[in-house]
């Protein structure tokens, strides 16, 4: 799996170098106009890009190149291939996480106090973001590819839509419209607050476990499923 | 005999096309040619041993492994050229054998070199550059240079100018003489079977027409040449295909044990067909 891993790694370099200086320039804006943005929005947001940039392009890539052939006929699994895949997003989502962190930390100009955000307990909460969204885009974008990206990307320029109205309906007082919603972000602050206990971390943890070991096993079945 | 390839009952439908109950095999150490008109199936069976298009029924057995079950020893083993090869468009020719070269313990670099300097392949240069006859010929020095024991090349020789055609028929010719590496081959170009193959697998619509060695071929098959009296009823199950013109008829068949009993000397002609003609005329049906 690590040959396929260094394959992808060299397949995308070029990709991964554009998204690295994208990224670059876009959070130290962030960070030089720290008093907008607290550090824990700061996580979240890099939690949220990285966890959406990454798994598309790795797929995408492979598409626009129709290169999916020649590494299917490698000797491998196919599921294999979508391991190796996971795997490496992964990697490259908390390599972003520590990288963008680190950013924040170390730029002389940056007004942003991460000590703030580094704690164990927000890092799971930003862990379950990026599992949510990986876990819901990578099966999307194997099952759907090229097309599936575009509808995807379409649907995020959407959801800023839709939060925005959903957050100008929760200050206008009609929560009760946006109850699942409003009971997420409730049990995201709750787990990141000083309340939640070790217990709470473990579920957590299991959590986010679950949520990636069924978006590998449905990503592999559907993979396995598709004809080249 | 000991069998590079089996394949038995295979079925895939896509939308507007069904690959029916195919079967056939091939002994190890021998080329097959898979022909057939556009759209028989040749790609899909070759996509099918490669896994690269589910099955709906059927077995494939290579090198007498299951192509499933154990699908990463069979694939270490295979060399693929495929109809349309892709590759990373910005990585040279050698950084591509080399991120190839990593998932084959066998891999030959020096036996790559050689290849690519046989082939004129320039190394330094990017794949999105080349040609789509030096991709193809990138693609076929990759699936020489790990010692691959069964080739499967879907229409490996197409955008390639008629010499290196013509070099690559012997080399591939030259390979199989160690009685260990055998090749599937498809292939329109017949006049590339004539010289190759010692099996052929004629596909139509998804379906065999026939498997059989280049002998039996041979022997079996016969045109018969004559006027518009072939055309009666007697006669029609002899033959598997019948042509038409306006100086009498052109028929083909498997029969010819007897066609040759059925017709009396000097009543029509009867010849050999080459195989080219068997392609037409199949292809073309009644």
């Amino acid at each position: 799996m690590l040959k396929l891993i260094r394959k992808e790694l060299i397949f995308n370099r070029n990709n991964l170098l554009v998204i690295t200086a994208i990224m670059t320039g876009f959070f130290l804006y962030f960070i030089y106009r720290g008093q907008i943005f607290s550090p824990r929005a700061y996580m979240l947001f890099t939690a949220f890009y990285v966890g959406a940039s990454l798994s598309v392009v790795l797929e995408s890539r492979e598409a626009k190149c129709k290169t999916a052939a020649l590494t299917c006929s490698l000797p491998y699994r196919r599921k294999t291939i979508v391991a190796a895949r996971f795997a490496l997003t992964w990697i490259l989502m908390l390599a972003a996480l520590i990288y963008t962190s680190l950013l924040a930390a170390v730029i002389p100009f940056s007004r942003l106090d991460m000590g703030q955000a580094l704690s164990l307990k927000f890092i799971l909460v930003s862990l379950l973001i990026l599992s949510v969204i990986f876990a819901l885009l990578l099966p999307f974008t194997i099952r759907f590819g090229v097309m599936g990206v575009i509808i995807f990307l379409v649907a995020i320029q959407l959801m800023g839509v839709v939060t925005l109205f959903l957050a100008s309906l929760l200050r206008s007082g009609r929560a009760d419209l946006l109850s699942p919603l409003s009971a997420a972000i409730r049990g995201l602050k709750y787990l990141a607050g000083p309340q939640s206990t070790a217990a709470h971390l473990v579920l957590a943890g299991a959590a986010i476990l679950l949520l990636n070991a069924v978006s590998l096993v449905v990503s592999q079945a559907l993979y396995a499923r598709r004809d080249l | 005999m000991d069998e590079a390839i089996v394949i038995s009952g295979l079925r895939k439908a896509y939308p507007g096309f069904l690959l029916n109950d195919v079967s056939f095999q091939l002994p190890r150490g021998y080329i097959m040619g898979l022909i057939g008109p556009n759209g028989a199936g040749k790609t899909t069976v070759i996509k099918l041993i490669l896994n690269l298009v589910r099955r709906e029924a059927g077995h494939i057995t290579v090198l007498g492994r299951d192509n499933l079950r154990e699908e990463t020893w069979v694939k270490s083993r295979l060399g693929f050229v495929h109809e349309t090869p892709a590759f990373y468009g910005y990585l040279t020719v050698r950084q591509t054998a080399s991120l190839v070269s990593r998932f084959y313990p066998a891999w030959d670099d020096a036996r790559f070199r050689e290849l690519a300097g046989e082939f004129g392949l320039p190394l330094h240069k990017r794949v999105s550059r080349l040609s789509r006859g030096t991709v193809m010929k990138l693609s076929l020095a990759l699936a020489l240079s790990h010692s691959a024991e069964f080739l499967l090349l879907d229409e490996p020789t197409s955008g390639l100018d008629p010499v290196f055609r013509r070099e690559l028929l012997e080399r591939l010719s030259a390979l199989i003489q160690d009685g260990r590496t055998s090749i599937l081959f498809s292939t329109h170009i017949t006049s590339d079977l004539e010289r190759l193959a010692d099996y052929l697998t004629f596909l139509r619509e998804g379906q065999v027409v026939f498997s059989s060695s280049r002998e039996e071929i041979q022997d079996n098959w016969l045109m018969v040449k004559g006027g518009n009296e072939l055309l009666e009823e007697r006669y029609r199950p002899l033959f598997q295909a019948v042509r038409s013109t306006a100086y009498g008829i052109q028929a083909l068949t498997s029969r010819s044990e007897e066609a040759r009993r059925a017709f009396a000397a000097g009543q029509v002609l009867l010849e050999r067909p080459t195989l080219d003609e068997i392609v037409f005329f199949l292809s073309k049906g009644h």
